[in-house]
């Protein structure tokens, strides 16, 4: 926990006692460092073991998972009424629904590890990317879809390519009201006339059509990811918290902290590059321009998306409570000695959500356009937080950078 | 081990072997010292002169001249198949030497390297492109990535691109050319450096006709197969010229997505011209010089890119729609200028100036935007895989940047250069023969790497542009200056041959970043001492063992990094007879510190070219056997028969993690990759004075595709694969063949390295006319 504004006395103090009380057990065992061998361990938390502060990040992803499953749920409604009637307000109420859904969604982004990683990180599921696929989306390959209503075959929500569907589909049936398409003009819809046979109205109700599919799925696949993490499910919170006591999954507390970690350098290779590096051109841009890499183009809720980003990583690192309390990682540095880097992590955090909130436009694509070094001050303190994560949080808890972001271009 | 202790320890070895060298020097100097005062004239050796001389020589035959003065009798020089190791014939050789010699390599024709190769004993090979075109060798556990443990030579000078600065051998003679291949391992790899570790590989070319002769091969076959391959030469006392063309092409065997029709062959064509001049053939010093001068080029349609297992198993000669633009061109020019004088029977000295330019270009497919080729590959159903599936398949359209291909024309132009001697002198102390060999080497490589990547998007199967511009990925320069000298010297006494050498390898390197101004540069020496011995318990049977020290170097320009180090011993039973050679030969070799330097081609990514990765102490041990012989049945009728096999145990001895994909996360215990368990060759046939029919089949056990212990690991398929030949002389001068290449059609695996699980080559067949004038 580093409720924010905690003082730097108390912090010190506590990582006193606990370097004392570190060296008087003679260190920690071989895997993992202090409290490695079941030891408890105290910040300002309390006395905690290193089971705890995995079981604390376990509960908060079911938080946040189940958060999110319930608005897919709303999501879900809202489009089926929308495509009993695509009125505009039908239109704006899914929408809005789709926002709510989308500002959950991006909390849960930060926790890509368990049944949201990808192969063959351990219990992954590969349920990610089903749920939201960004950075890949295809506009041309749904309005391929909206053309031969493929969206309604039975089969589309397995068989489709994944940047077809998901919130990063729903985003563009629900935004985008244009008649135009994004395909190539020599793209058999254009070339054959199918999409310019179809009128404004056929559009709408169209893409109602296909949003309802969508958010449909993604309910279903919400649903699934609550349940890998709940306990009456696959209860992958259970082997988190009974890493290296006897889970399936993880050998040691170490390998299961090590898929969190992988999880929280989100903030370094999506959040920090993906997201604001590359349409800054500072990242991965091999044009002279790359602003239209924003994400969320068509709601223009990038900004609120990092800002939910920001607070999933908090979440996550500093404790799942408001602000920042319950046990994290900070609780974990504290407890093994390193209350300086806790402090360090705590103050970078800080700096990156001022950076964040100094950024006058409400959209970052403006903002990248007409004030990028309010966005560059942002990379920048995103920047440092990476480093400390990498150089210090990392180092001082014996855990390991992810391959992805090993060989970064910093 | 920790990288302090097991850097420890290496320098520690370091400082042993350098107290280690100054004994071996002694020994070595001593007949030096000896035989300075023993007249030119001395008795000749029973174990015949001739240390194998860095250029197989031309036949110097002078003329009887009754009134000149009778010109000392150079010592004769080796057959092109006379192995020998540190002077002796191979059946006295304290080592391990095997020669393909020019009516094996005669009666299959293999175009392949790997085909030739993979019948000697303890030499591993991985195939890549089912042709050979850059062959993948390795000797009793060195890594066969692009040969680069290995020590290439041609004629006896170093033929890849660059040996010390990047030795990968993206270059490699067409073996049409040669007349035999020579390999070298245990303590005899101490005198061909700089890469010891495993073991050498010498192709010796055609040397210059004694009379006037000339050759017209020529064939076709499946495939689009085409062969042309002409030679022609003379030569008297004086004057000898030699030229030979070699074409070789095929429109290759796979099938690319959406282009059925597109050409995946390669064609290559090699030229080389050979001129000798003897200064003076009545002298009493044979002043001889030569010239060698050689230009090659090859334009293949090749790529990296396999496929996934589900599609392999379904067809496995097909190829992704998005290897449609790769393409490699590379040219070579070879120049070598020799000197050799003969001072007697027992002093001759040969000196070697040469230089090689290789510029290749590769363009092909390096990988997505925002993917792993290898993950997407790994799992291609996968949510987000699909998509990136779908356009290396081009069954989809890209749709957003992260999706583009990345298409790279890596441009590397390489410089290889140098002047090596080498001194034999042959002479006796009492009872002890000496045959000695010096060597010296000055050297000079360099590698100018200028890799950019362009990006593609799929459009209805096609490649075209995604408009970004090129990004330049890799801009820096490299160079080596060695200087390298050997001493060795056979010393016989009664039945008992000790063959004690050492190397001493001086190297200078210096790596240039240019895209970051970084510059990096390191200077070492190393010995690398050897000591072989033989004991002869009849005349044709013999126990052998020897110890030597393995060694190949760091990378440029990357201070304190360690050399690849080993200590290799070998012993085991050699017979030896006119018409049968037996052998079983066991070795063990203990690294101190195994290196794996990463290549595309091994699958590392771009950040990880060039770089040395430490993986620790390893055993590597196994045994060899071998049997040879050719059974007269009738006066005309013969049947030769030729069998190998090889066991091969390959373990790390620490647990580390590696940036390197073939390592990955080690544990001890844990076997190397790319080394078969078992490998075996057997050959029989029946030749008679007009016709020859031949058949032989290879076994390759499974490989590793990465380090590992699991039984269940990813691995390369076993495969046996039978080849058979048959010819028919139609006149004294004319004869026709018929070659079959895998003639099971066996579908197998060579490697999933580094994109996906490619083949090897399919049923083949090759006609054949040659005409001999």
């Amino acid at each position: 926990m580093r409720t924010l504004g905690v003082s730097g006395a108390l912090v010190a103090a506590v990582a006193a006692v606990a370097v004392f009380q570190a060296c008087d057990r003679g260190g920690g065992s071989a895997d993992g460092g202090i409290g490695a061998d079941g030891a408890k361990l105290t910040s300002e938390a309390g006395s905690f073991t290193r089971a705890q502060v995995l079981e604390a990040a376990g509960a908060c992803v079911v938080e946040t998972v189940r958060a999110f499953a319930k608005k897919s749920e709303a999501l879900a409604g809202a489009t089926r009424t929308l495509e009993a009637d695509a009125s505009d307000a039908n239109l704006k109420a899914a929408a809005a629904a789709y926002a709510d859904a989308m500002l959950s969604w991006q909390r849960a982004e930060v926790m890509q590890f368990g049944p949201l990683g990808r192969s063959p990180s351990p219990g992954a599921k590969d349920l990610r990317d089903p749920i939201y696929s960004w950075p890949l989306s295809s506009r041309c390959l749904m309005e391929q879809a909206i053309v031969s209503r493929g969206y309604a075959d039975p089969s589309f929500a397995t068989a489709s390519l994944v940047n077809t569907r998901g919130l990063g589909a729903e985003e563009y049936l629900l935004y985008f009201t244009g008649t135009e398409n994004g395909c190539p003009a020599n793209a058999q819809i254009n070339t054959s006339g199918a999409w310019a046979a179809l009128g404004a109205a056929e559009l709408r109700t169209r893409r109602a059509a296909y949003a309802r599919v969508v958010a449909g799925d993604v309910a279903t696949r919400a649903g699934a990811l609550v349940a890998a993490w709940e306990p009456s499910g696959g209860n992958f919170a259970g082997e988190l918290a009974r890493a290296g006591l006897g889970s399936a999954v993880f050998a040691s507390d170490q390998s299961a902290f090590n898929a969190i970690v992988e999880g929280l350098f989100y903030l370094d290779d999506e959040l920090k590059d993906l997201k604001i590096g590359k349409p800054l051109g500072l990242n991965d841009c091999p044009q002279a321009s790359c602003a239209d890499a924003v994400e969320a183009p068509y709601s223009k809720l990038g900004r609120a998306h990092v800002k939910q980003n920001l607070i999933g990583f908090r979440s996550l690192f500093f404790g799942c409570g408001e602000g920042g309390a319950g046990l994290g990682f900070d609780d974990l540095l504290v407890g093994t000695g390193a209350g300086s880097v806790a402090d360090a992590a705590l103050a970078a955090y800080q700096d990156a959500e001022k950076a964040l909130e100094a950024i006058p436009q409400p959209a970052l694509e403006d903002a990248i356009t007409q004030n990028p070094e309010a966005v560059k001050a942002f990379h920048a303190a995103l920047r440092k937080l990476s480093e400390v994560l990498k150089t210090q949080v990392v180092p001082s808890l014996a855990l390991s950078i992810p391959k992805r972001v090993d060989g970064d271009n910093d | 081990m920790t990288d302090t202790a097991r850097s420890s320890s290496v320098r520690t070895r370091h400082r042993r072997t350098r107290v280690a060298f100054a004994g071996l020097l002694a020994v070595a100097l001593a007949p030096a010292v000896a035989r300075a005062d023993e007249p030119a004239s001395s008795t000749p050796m029973p174990l015949v002169g001739g240390a194998v001389p860095p250029v197989t020589p031309a036949p110097v035959t002078p003329a009887p001249v009754a009134t000149a003065p009778e010109p000392a009798a150079p010592a004769p020089p080796p057959r092109p198949d006379d192995v020998r190791v540190r002077g002796l014939r191979l059946n006295k050789a304290g080592g391990s030497a095997h020669v393909i010699g020019q009516k094996q390599l005669d009666r299959f024709k293999q175009d392949d390297p790997h085909a030739v190769l993979a019948t000697v004993p303890g030499v591993y090979v991985r195939g890549e492109d089912g042709f050979g075109l850059r062959p993948n060798v390795g000797i009793r556990g060195a890594s066969s990535d692009r040969s680069k443990k290995l020590t290439l030579m041609e004629d006896g000078v170093l033929f890849g691109p660059a040996p010390y600065s990047a030795p990968a051998a993206y270059y490699f003679p067409l073996m049409a050319r040669m007349r035999s291949v020579r390999v070298i391992k245990g303590p005899g790899t101490v005198v061909y450096g700089p890469h010891t570790v495993g073991g050498a590989i010498d192709l010796i070319t055609h040397e210059i006709p004694s009379s006037p002769h000339a050759t017209l091969d020529t064939a076709v076959g499946s495939f689009g197969y085409a062969k042309l391959h002409g030679t022609a030469g003379t030569s008297d006392e004086r004057t000898g010229v030699f030229a030979e063309a070699v074409h070789l092409g095929s429109t290759g065997f796979k099938k690319i997505d959406g282009a059925p029709e597109a050409d995946t062959g390669y064609s290559r064509n090699e030229l080389m011209v050979k001129g000798r001049y003897v200064l003076d053939p009545e002298a009493k010093v044979q002043n001889e010089f030569s010239v060698k001068l050689g230009y090659s080029s090859e334009g293949s349609n090749e790529t990296y890119l396999g496929l996934t297992d589900a599609d392999f198993a379904e067809s496995p000669y097909r190829r992704y729609a998005a290897s449609r633009l790769d393409r490699m061109d590379n040219h070579r020019t070879q120049v070598a200028l020799t000197h050799r004088a003969v001072f007697s029977r027992a002093l001759d000295i040969t000196t070697t100036a040469y230089r090689h330019d290789f510029d290749r270009t590769w363009k092909k497919l390096n990988g997505f935007r925002g993917a792993e080729i290898t993950e997407v590959l790994a799992d291609p159903r996968g949510a987000r895989n699909a998509v990136f599936f779908g356009g290396l398949t081009g069954a989809t359209d890209t749709s957003t940047s992260a999706e583009s291909l990345l298409v790279g024309p890596n441009q590397r132009t390489f410089v290889s250069q140098g002047v090596q001697t080498v001194l034999n002198l042959r002479g006796r102390t009492g009872a002890v023969l000496h045959q000695a060999q010096y060597g010296f080497r000055l050297h000079y490589d360099e590698i100018v790497r200028k890799h950019t990547e362009d990006g593609y998007a799929v459009r209805g199967g096609a490649l075209v542009s995604d408009g970004t511009p090129t990004q330049t990925t890799t801009d820096n320069r490299a160079y080596t200056d060695a200087i390298a000298f050997h001493l060795t010297d056979a010393i016989s006494y009664g039945d008992l041959t000790v063959s004690p050498g050492a190397r001493v390898e001086l190297i200078h390197s210096v790596l240039q970043d240019a895209k970051t101004g970084a510059r990096g540069s390191s200077s070492y020496g190393v010995v690398v001492p050897g000591l072989g011995a033989h004991y002869a318990m009849t005349p044709e049977l013999g126990v052998l063992g020897g110890v030597s020290r393995g060694f190949s170097p760091a990378p440029p320009g990357v201070r304190d990094a360690l050399p690849e180090s080993s200590v290799n011993y070998e012993g085991g039973l050699r017979y030896a007879s006119k018409r049968a050679r037996v052998e079983a030969i066991g070795f063990f070799n203990d690294y101190s510190n195994l290196t794996s330097v990463c290549t595309f081609s091994g699958g590392c990514k771009d950040a990880n070219l060039d770089k040395q990765f430490d993986a620790g102490s390893v055993w590597v041990y196994g045994v060899e056997g071998f049997v040879e012989s050719d059974v007269k049945v009738t006066r005309t009728l013969t049947v030769p028969v030729r069998a190998t096999y090889t066991y091969t145990g390959a373990t790390f001895l620490t647990n580390f993690t590696s940036a390197d994909p073939q390592l990955g996360a080690v544990k001890e215990g844990d076997e190397l990759p790319y080394v078969p368990r078992h490998q075996a060759s057997g050959m029989l046939g029946l030749e008679g004075e007009r016709f020859a029919c031949n058949a032989q089949g290879t076994f390759v056990g499974r490989m590793r595709e990465a380090a590992g212990s699991a039984p269940d690991a990813l691995m390369t398929d076993a495969y046996f694969l039978l080849d058979a030949s048959t010819s028919f002389a139609v006149t004294k001068h004319t004869k026709i063949y018929l070659n079959g290449r895998n003639l099971l059609d066996t579908a197998y695996i060579t490697s999933r390295r580094p994109f996906g699980a490619r083949p090897g080559a399919p049923r083949m067949f090759q006609l054949g006319l040659k005409i001999e004038l």
